[in-house]
């Protein structure tokens, strides 16, 4: 146990990721400038278990801890599992519908870039299933009158059906709400009366903007997550409060921004890509660090892939995101995620083609290795079949490394595809490499992004274990590894967990309203976002979505920090002619301006995070040899006698030449054959393909 | 260069030229004014070299991607390439010139390196409203080209970077809603400059000379390509036919005819055969049957196959002139661009149905319900027009039913919000639902079309349609039954049911009609059509019969008549509880 | 397409005028229908009236006499 420190001297900063195999934790004091790393087996179906055993190992005292930053993967797996409340709808007459009308009439869309000839595209089921839809009559019509008023005996009525027949949360969506909420503001109270337990999501308090579908579907994706969320939030909450814990607890929001459980619990939604998002702003943030631009953020851990094109040093932000092809109206950061980890089993297809994941044992049983009880060939039990895992420190999370399990599995699996273990074993890492630089194939070829101008910055437990086979794979010339990859990710909610945000539509000509009327609305939207941040010394930057008038589409621009009169606001018309400009080519500059919505953000300046950086040395890494072993390193696994590297021996300056493993607490990075990697004075390897280390 | 390194030049030189395409595209929704533009994707941007073949294009408006091809060939044939000088862009929308139809204007911009032509940026835009004798120019009783709008010879509408005003101003007096006409151009003006933005950086990099022998080299691998494909398809001779209601003028039935000969690896889509143009507004340009044909061919072929000149080589359209499939001046063919090009994708996929018939499906909806309507809005006072279209539930298959509510498949346009359509016209919406009963029944049942009810709130608009599939529903395959058909009713203010207009204004077409006033109070209600039905209905398990009948999208009547499964049978998977 | 060069016997020749603002006539392809802009495939047929054929391109003279004449016959 550490020195414990007086409540009044909470001082420490604690991050969480849970992914899909461990969760990793860290911490850090931003007096003493130290830093702390532990992991815990990750418990689904009880995902705080682990929490709980990731903090504990830490050996912190939690009353030393002010914050807690959380990225949570609750909402995610929900949906993805299927494991979400069966979800009752409730809207205005004669629109429910529009769940199975949709409005992408085909798999189209700025993120989907998929065929316009595919005569067999299947459409999206509807969210909610038509047995699960009620509508009442009501009706608001633009500019919000109320045209027909809320009939409440039939809304108790229907919401009873709904319950009746299972329904264990509620959406409510109504027409031209975002123009007159009272309707929907009155529904809420109406069922909270007569079901106080039953969860109800309204849409104005969701995603208040125009077009119906897309409102109806993100409220009701957000109620079906709202007990499962309420759970989660309730149990960590109250163990961390046992454990001395009362500091801030703070979410991870899909955006990058943070959030307290008390804005999260009636809008789990906003949390929706609140796990790999960390990884992904820790990433553009090392990218500033080192000045290389154009990073392919890329995350393997347990059970997935999480793959993000940094460009700029920016994390690309969606205004709106899918779920199976099922609208979500929130900012969200653009990640592709597949299934293909450590933990990912390889089996051979229906037509006898080896395949590796999208199935994962997870962290229970785990891979073969764990000796956990996990009977299934993973990339993991490949990786320590070929060498390029060993047993020496792999004991973090509790886990120890048992080599002979790992060759009965792909012993086992060998003698079904007629090779030796060595080659099914290099086998099996091929077909994993691959399937993840056609993972970054989609995010950088595809869209124009040429990767010979990115570098890939890999992290989680088995992204440098991977990351140069991947990188020659796809092209990019540069592999550049983290200290502590294996909790990056985590390391990313401290650096990334310092913004929130807070929004409202306010729609309006920019010539009808008046600059103190502008910075009334932007100075409650302040608050509202510093209340989030807890007194920390803040930076407040505030921004519009604008358009012209007859637009459709907004455009988000960034505001000056003060607004004066009429001049002010001639600023801010500036700003928006010259946004679009750039945007899109041209200003009309004679045309009215609308403002659409405002914005706020409340951040703290990043915490400067220093692992500790390598004493300097010369070129000879030899000192930091700690053992020879075989490995396998050619097609089918030939394997040869390589070094294996302590990371926290290495000394700046340092010059690996592959084929050789470096190991450290929480990963293992493996440089192939023609690779090298120079230790940058910062502490991060730099490997490239010819020798020739940047 | 190893074979490697130029898989990978060439495949990132494609990719690049798409997302210029595409970025071109974002720009353009994003900026425009129109619905059909920023909700609708009513337009295309695509790249092309400077013999006017295409080089990129992404993935927008189909009909206008397959029509590209001769419309920017024509101003390049026409004008050739010397009259192109950098800041010019020309404007063109003429049918009678390698256009689709009237509203498509074509917007063609040239990219120069070095003060030497590289190529060409276009798009094409549908103009919502370009005067003519009804708003929105799809008025269903036109009879020939001038009723329909005002109509653009290749000119200039930017020379030097600096506005062509006469053209403008001739615009401007001449469409009904100056205002939009002006925002959506600047739209289109706005991409072109992106995408010669984007090309000249691109030709900066990679040099001029290697830029046109990879993009000459991309075609041909297209072509090649989709030889591949064609010749995969089983050589013979194919032939199918599907009848119009009627042109909007009398009230005959028109009958559209193809015969698809597949010869090793080169496709010829004959129409010969079909019925002589028509005096009213369904007759389709040549541009307009070829880029239906490709439409169908694409479908039915690799959809990875790379969209340049190359892959449009190998297909080959006969189009007899002075028939409905290739009109002949100054015939009109305003509709041809909507109706009957989702026949003609039809039937070119129902003749192939006898060669791949795992690949095929029975027949969409195959009618865009388009519903025009403007006057002056009573709130702003300002002249206002709209061009409306619904979805269509599309066909069963071999493996799955017919997704329902989808878009035609000429098009990718989503439906526009209610909450959008209200903030800008004189309408309240009544209801927007799948209509029961319309999908054709089937072992794979045909998707579901739409019922929207709409409410006039202004004391009068004026209103117009062209629809078709009114009269015969979409064809079934393998004893799948015919969709449902296609309506537009009214409901006078204080009257007890919707009447057709044909009884309630005396059209002579229930569908094809133009300039009817309707007035405050009064409602109109707009079906539209399902899918085909694929394989025999008694081959349907019992549990989806009774998943749609729970789901009320299949009538207990139906389900006795259509599927021999009767009430009591039902009656298990049935739960309690409406919608409504 | 590629057509077969050494079985064609047609020359590219003007014989669209698309400027001619005056006139609306339009010439169309023998064999698709197409209309001709400017340039056209002529190939000389003394038995058709006018004593030539006119086409887009070449292919559709290859086309013409492999697929339209065998199943039609004769011209439009």
């Amino acid at each position: 146990m550490s020195t414990a420190v007086a409540g009044s001297d909470r001082s420490w900063v604690v991050g969480i990721d849970i992914g899909g195999t461990f969760t990793d934790v860290v911490a850090f004091d931003p007096g003493e400038g130290a830093v702390r790393a532990a992991k815990a087996p990750t418990t689904p179906g009880n995902l705080v278990e682990g929490v709980i055993a990731a903090v504990g190992a830490l050996e912190l005292d939690l009353e030393a801890v002010a914050k807690i930053v959380h990225g949570s993967t609750t909402a995610t797996n929900a949906l993805l599992e299927g494991t979400y409340a069966p979800t009752g709808f409730l809207g205005t007459r004669g629109f429910s519908d529009e769940f199975d009308i949709q409005r992408m009439v085909r798999r189209w869309g700025e993120t989907e870039w998929s065929s316009i000839y595919d005569l067999h595209q299947e459409k999206p089921p509807p969210f909610v299933p038509r047995h699960r839809r009620r509508e009442v009559d009501e009706r608001v019509v633009y500019p919000g009158t109320v045209e027909t008023p809320l009939d409440e005996e039939e809304l108790r009525a229907r919401v009873a059906e709904l319950v009746a027949d299972g329904a264990e949360a509620l959406a409510v969506c109504f027409i031209w709400s975002p123009a007159n909420p009272e309707h929907e503001r009155r529904a809420k109270e109406l069922v909270a009366a007569a079901h106080p337990e039953l969860p109800v999501s309204i849409s104005t308090e969701v995603a208040p903007v125009v077009r119906e579908y897309e409102r109806m579907v993100t409220t009701a994706v957000n109620a079906s997550l709202m007990p499962v969320m309420g759970d989660y939030l309730a149990a960590v909450g109250r163990e961390l409060g046992e454990r001395g814990f009362a500091g801030r607890l703070l979410m991870m929001q899909s955006h990058g921004g943070v959030a307290g459980p008390e804005e999260l619990v009636g809008r789990p939604i906003l949390t929706l890509r609140g796990g790999p998002v960390g990884g992904a702003v820790a990433a553009a943030e090392l990218a500033r660090s080192l000045g290389r631009p154009n990073v392919v953020s890329f995350d393997v851990g347990g059970t997935s892939c999480d793959t993000a094109v940094v460009v700029d040093y920016r994390v690309p932000i969606a205004e709106q995101t899918e779920v199976d092809y099922h609208p979500i109206q929130v900012a969200t950061a653009d990640l592709l995620c597949i299934g293909a980890g450590g933990g990912s089993i390889a089996a051979l297809d229906a037509g006898g083609m080896l395949a590796v994941g999208p199935r994962s044992t997870g962290s229970t049983p785990g891979p073969a290795c764990y000796a956990r009880g996990g009977e299934e060939p993973t990339l993991t039990d490949a990786n320590v079949v070929l060498g390029r895992v060993g047993g020496r420190n792999l004991s973090a999370g509790g886990v120890t490394i048992e080599a002979e399990r790992a060759e009965a599995v792909i012993g086992a699996f060998a003698g079904e595809i007629g090779r030796d273990t060595a080659a099914a074993a290099a086998g099996i890492v091929r077909v994993a490499v691959a399937t993840m630089a056609d993972s970054i194939r989609l995010q950088t070829i595809d869209r124009g992004h040429d990767p010979r101008d990115f570098s890939l910055l890999a992290y989680g437990g088995a992204g440098p274990l991977h990351a140069t086979l991947v990188a020659e794979a796809c092209a990019i010339p540069e592999v550049i590894v983290p200290l502590a990859p294996g909790a990056f990710s985590s390391l990313g909610m401290l650096v990334a967990g310092q913004g929130s945000y807070a929004q409202a539509a306010f729609l309006i000509p920019l010539e009808e309203t008046t600059a103190a009327e502008v910075e009334g609305r932007l100075a409650a939207l302040a608050a509202e976002a510093e209340r989030v941040q807890a007194g920390a010394e803040l930076t407040v930057r505030r921004f519009a979505a604008m358009r012209y008038q007859l637009q459709e589409w907004e455009l988000r621009v960034p505001l000056p920090d003060r607004i004066d009169g009429e001049a002010g606001l001639a600023d801010v018309a500036a700003r928006f002619h010259a946004a679009h400009r750039e945007r899109y080519g041209f200003a009309r500059e004679d045309q009215p301006i609308e403002l659409v919505a405002l914005f706020a953000e409340a951040a703290t300046p990043a915490p400067r995070l220093d692992l500790g950086r390598p004493e300097a040395g010369g070129e000879d890494p030899a000192a930091a040899v700690v053992e020879r072993r075989p490995v396998g390193v050619g097609e089918d696994g030939e394997a040869e006698q390589v070094p294996v590297y302590e990371r926290s021996l290495l000394r700046a300056g340092n010059v690996l030449a592959g084929p050789c493993v470096i190991e450290e607490l929480t990963a293992t990075t493996y440089l192939q054959p023609g690779w090298s990697a120079r230790v940058d004075p910062s502490g991060v390897l730099l490997a490239s393909a010819d020798g020739a280390a940047r | 260069m190893s074979g490697s390194d130029e898989a990978i030049e060439l495949v990132l030189l494609h990719n690049r030229l798409t997302s210029i395409c595409r970025e071109m595209g974002v720009a353009m929704m994003r900026t425009a004014y129109s619905p059909v533009f920023n909700e609708g994707f009513d337009f295309i941007c695509a790249l092309f070299d400077r013999e006017g073949e295409m080089i990129a294009q992404a993935e927008y408006n189909p009909s206008m991607l397959g029509a590209a091809n001769f419309s920017v060939g024509w101003m390049v044939e026409e004008l050739g390439a010397e009259a192109f000088a950098p800041g010019d862009v020309w404007i063109h929308n003429d049918p009678y010139r390698g256009g689709c139809h009237l509203p498509e204007h074509l917007l063609l911009k040239g990219i120069f390196h070095e003060g030497e032509l590289f190529g060409f940026a276009a798009t094409i835009g549908h103009v919502a409203e370009i005067g003519g004798k009804a708003v929105g120019a799809l008025a269903g009783d036109v009879t020939e080209v001038y009723q329909e709008g005002l109509r653009l010879p290749p000119v200039r509408l930017m020379a030097g970077g600096e506005h062509v005003m006469d053209v403008w101003k001739i615009m401007m007096t001449n469409h009904r809603t100056p205002k939009l006409t002006w925002g959506d151009l600047h739209a289109m003006l706005g991409s072109l400059r992106i995408g010669e933005q984007r090309v000249e950086a691109l030709l900066a990099a990679r040099g001029v000379a290697a830029t046109r022998r990879d993009v000459a080299e991309l075609s041909d691998r297209s072509e090649r390509w989709m030889r591949r494909e064609i010749a995969a398809i089983p050589d013979g001779e194919y032939a199918f036919e599907d009848v119009m209601d009627d042109d909007g003028i009398s009230a005959e039935p028109r009958r559209l005819r193809v015969n698809v000969a597949v010869r090793g690896e080169e496709l010829i889509a004959d129409f010969t055969g079909t019925d002589p143009q028509t005096a009213g507004p369904i007759n389709a340009t040549f541009a307009v049957t070829a880029s239906g044909t490709y439409n169908a061919i694409f479908q039915l072929t690799d959809r990875e196959v790379p969209r340049n000149a190359g892959c449009y080589r190998p297909i080959r359209v006969i189009a007899p002139p002075g028939t409905l499939v290739n009109v002949l001046h100054p015939g009109a063919e305003i509709g041809g661009n909507s109706e009957t090009h989702c026949r003609i994708v039809g039937i070119v996929i129902g003749a192939l149905a006898a060669a791949l018939p795992e690949r095929v499906a029975a027949g969409d909806g195959a009618t865009g319900c388009n519903f025009l309507f403007g006057g002056v809005h009573p709130e702003t006072g300002e002249f206002y027009a709209n061009y409306h279209f619904e979805n269509v539930g599309w066909g069963g298959a071999r493996h799955r039913d017919g997704n329902d509510s989808q878009c035609v498949p000429l098009a990718i346009s989503r439906n526009t919000p209610i909450e959008v359509f209200e903030t800008r016209y004189p309408f309240v919406t009544v209801g927007f639902r799948l209509q029961p009963d319309s999908g054709g029944a089937g072992r794979h049942r045909g998707g579901l079309g739409t019922e929207r009810i709409l409410e006039v709130r202004a004391p009068e608009v004026t209103i117009s349609s062209l629809f078709d599939r009114t009269a015969t529903g979409s064809y079934g395959l393998e004893g799948g039954l015919p969709g449902g058909c296609a309506s537009i009713e009214v409901r006078r203010r204080g009257e007890e049911r919707f009447r057709p207009f044909t009884e309630a204004f005396g059209t002579v077409s229930p569908a094809k009609f133009s300039n009817v006033t309707v007035h405050a109070g009064d409602q109109i209600r707009i079906v539209s059509s399902g899918g085909g039905g694929f394989g025999d209905p008694r081959e349907r398990p019992l549990e989806e019969v009774r998943r749609d009948v729970r789901d009320r999208v299949l009538s207990p009547q139906r389900a006795a008549a259509e599927y021999g499964v009767e009430v009591d049978e039902l009656s298990a998977g049935v739960l309690s509880g409406s919608p409504d | 397409m590629s057509a077969d060069a050494e079985q064609l016997t047609g020359a590219w020749a003007e014989r669209g005028a698309p400027d001619d603002y005056m006139h609306e006539e339009t010439l169309h392809c023998g064999c698709c229908g197409r209309m001709i802009v400017r340039r056209a495939w002529v190939v000389t047929a003394p038995e058709e009236p006018g004593g030539e054929l006119i086409f887009c391109e070449p292919v559709c003279e290859r086309i013409y006499a492999e697929y339209w004449l065998p199943r039609h016959g004769g011209g439009r």
